[in-house]
């Protein structure tokens, strides 16, 4: 019941935009199934794999690499306590930049290119991370610790099967937050100065007045955001089922 | 609807932290020397050449240009972006407290929006910016409309979450007391849902700023510390791009610092909620 109500509105929604569409009374909005037959031919075409697929692509890679870099940096700051004062308000301080300027720093640092653009989405979403993971790591319960102290387990053990499971749950507010931060990352790298991607492509269709391809390249967009929250969160599901036990 | 995440800055110990003076002292002594440190790897960096001038500031040039863009441009940006960001904050949590109440206390409209918004809020605000930007032109209600739909979304799942997580308890106290409906709802499911909506309204001031900053960024809106850090860039004045971005990070962390003792305010004066 709650589900079908959903959907009912939201076919509603389309409706309207149906009707509002054909009827041609604002002139950037098409119809819905105008819309609808140019992502066909977005999805389908040369399109594909020149602007949806890499745009994705990067936007995942960069994801990948921060967090990696976040939750492994992360985890060892927490660990180490007293490291912590020594090196969060730094993280605080890149964390607290607004996101899309790093994108104009990276281009002046690094200049026009496809690893500039990783590079920049991967700083971005380092920091939720890094941040999230060390709160995680500081806060694991003092008797795992010692416990797996006395029973003599190597360091690199303690951290791999003790210090990082026990930091997940509160990681995974940051990586999850790391998901929008690459997404919304990757459009802005490739409406600055891009030739290629989701994003170019929506600035293309702009600037050409085609704005059944713009709003095409949105729903996409929408599609590809969604995906990518979904994946997060069957993820997350998988991966913390026992902490969701133990809380009950 | 999703659970609110809960994390914080510099502010959540595992252990509690001694209040002394010196200790306080001492953590700031620490929290500087990183900088230091991290200043001083900056400095190497382009004193060797690894980082080229044309890249990035040395730490002078960065400084200098710091000073300079005070004097010119970079105060009336950062004014502007300050209005714009301030418009888009009491919106999005006005707008987020409203639907967020309305669908914790009317389950029956949370079944018909909650399909819609769970796809509305995993769209990259971004992305609608052009077909934004034809329907409203260049400007700061672009600025805000964009900021507005990402930075809603934190105060309206926390206002949600508040509201249908309110304690049973509490509320079948208040019937036993005879409240009315009304008075149910302002004096205990309402205050109830404070702690998560202050959250809420942290996480959505600091979304606020990255997206009010982003569109000034790419939209050409022309004002705004975003702005001016776009075309410090286009026109490859490294110095005064990088001081816009400094000033922004200043701002980002003022901002966060004042919403999180906001919160911890209305979170110590409820009882322990988490």
């Amino acid at each position: 019941m709650r589900r079908s109500s959903g959907l009912l509105f939201v076919v509603g929604l389309i409706v309207i935009w149906q009707v509002v569409g054909t009827a041609g009374t604002l002139y950037y909005l098409p119809s819905f199934t105008t819309v609808l037959s140019h992502m066909g031919t977005l999805l389908s075409g040369p399109d594909l794999t020149n602007a949806v697929l890499p745009s994705a692509g990067r936007a995942a890679a960069g994801y990948l690499l921060g967090s990696a870099l976040g939750l492994t940096v992360g985890v060892l700051i927490g660990y180490h306590r007293s490291l912590d004062p020594w090196v969060r308000p730094v993280l605080e301080f890149f964390r607290a930049l607004p996101a899309p300027l790093a994108v104009s720093l990276g281009l002046l640092l690094l200049g026009f290119s496809t690893s500039t653009r990783i590079a920049v989405i991967a700083f971005e979403c380092f920091w939720p991370v890094v941040v999230n993971a060390d709160d995680g790591a500081r806060r694991v319960d003092r008797q795992l610790l010692d416990t797996s102290r006395v029973a003599q387990m190597p360091r690199r053990k303690i951290l791999l099967r003790v210090v990082l499971p026990a930091s997940l749950p509160q990681a995974v507010v940051g990586l999850r937050f790391a998901v929008s931060i690459a997404l919304v990352m990757m459009v802005i790298s490739e409406l600055i100065g891009a030739s290629s991607g989701l994003g170019y492509y929506i600035s293309n269709a702009e600037n050409n007045f085609a704005y059944a391809d713009l709003w095409a390249a949105v729903v996409v967009l929408g599609i590809i955001g969604w995906l990518a929250t979904s994946l997060f969160s069957l993820a997350e599901r998988r991966i913390l089922f026992w902490h969701r036990e133990q809380r009950g | 609807m999703a659970d609110i995440p809960h994390d914080g800055p510099a502010g959540g110990a595992a252990r509690p932290v001694s209040r002394t003076r010196t200790a306080l002292l001492a953590r700031v002594a620490k929290g500087a020397a990183g900088f230091v440190v991290v200043v001083g790897l900056w400095e190497l960096a382009s004193l060797g050449g690894i980082v080229k001038p044309s890249a990035a500031p040395s730490v002078g040039g960065f400084m200098s240009a710091l000073a300079t863009s005070l004097h010119a441009g970079a105060l009336p940006a950062t004014a502007a972006t300050i209005e714009a960001w301030g418009i888009t904050v009491l919106l999005s949590v006005a707008i987020g407290c409203l639907i967020g109440l309305l669908t914790g206390i009317f389950a029956w409209l949370n079944a018909i929006t909650s399909v819609f918004f769970d796809f509305a809020r995993t769209l990259p605000p971004i992305a609608i910016l052009p077909a934004v930007i034809v329907i409203v032109g260049v400007g700061q209600s672009l600025e805000v409309i964009i900021a507005i739909t990402a930075a809603v979304w934190p105060v309206l799942l926390a206002a949600h979450y508040g509201v249908s997580h309110a304690d049973p308890r509490l509320i079948d106290t208040g019937r036993a007391m005879q409240l009315g409906r009304t008075k149910r709802l302002y004096k205990i499911i309402i205050p109830s849902a404070l702690p998560s909506i202050a959250t809420g309204m942290r996480l959505s001031a600091i979304i606020a700023l990255a997206a009010v900053i982003g569109v000034e960024l790419v939209g050409g809106t022309g004002n705004g510390l975003g702005s001016y850090v776009a075309t410090a860039t286009s026109e490859g004045a490294v110095n005064q791009a990088y001081a816009g971005a400094f000033i922004a990070a200043i701002l980002g962390l003022a901002i966060t610092g004042v919403f999180f003792l906001a919160e911890r305010r209305v979170l110590r004066w409820t009882s322990s909620y988490r």
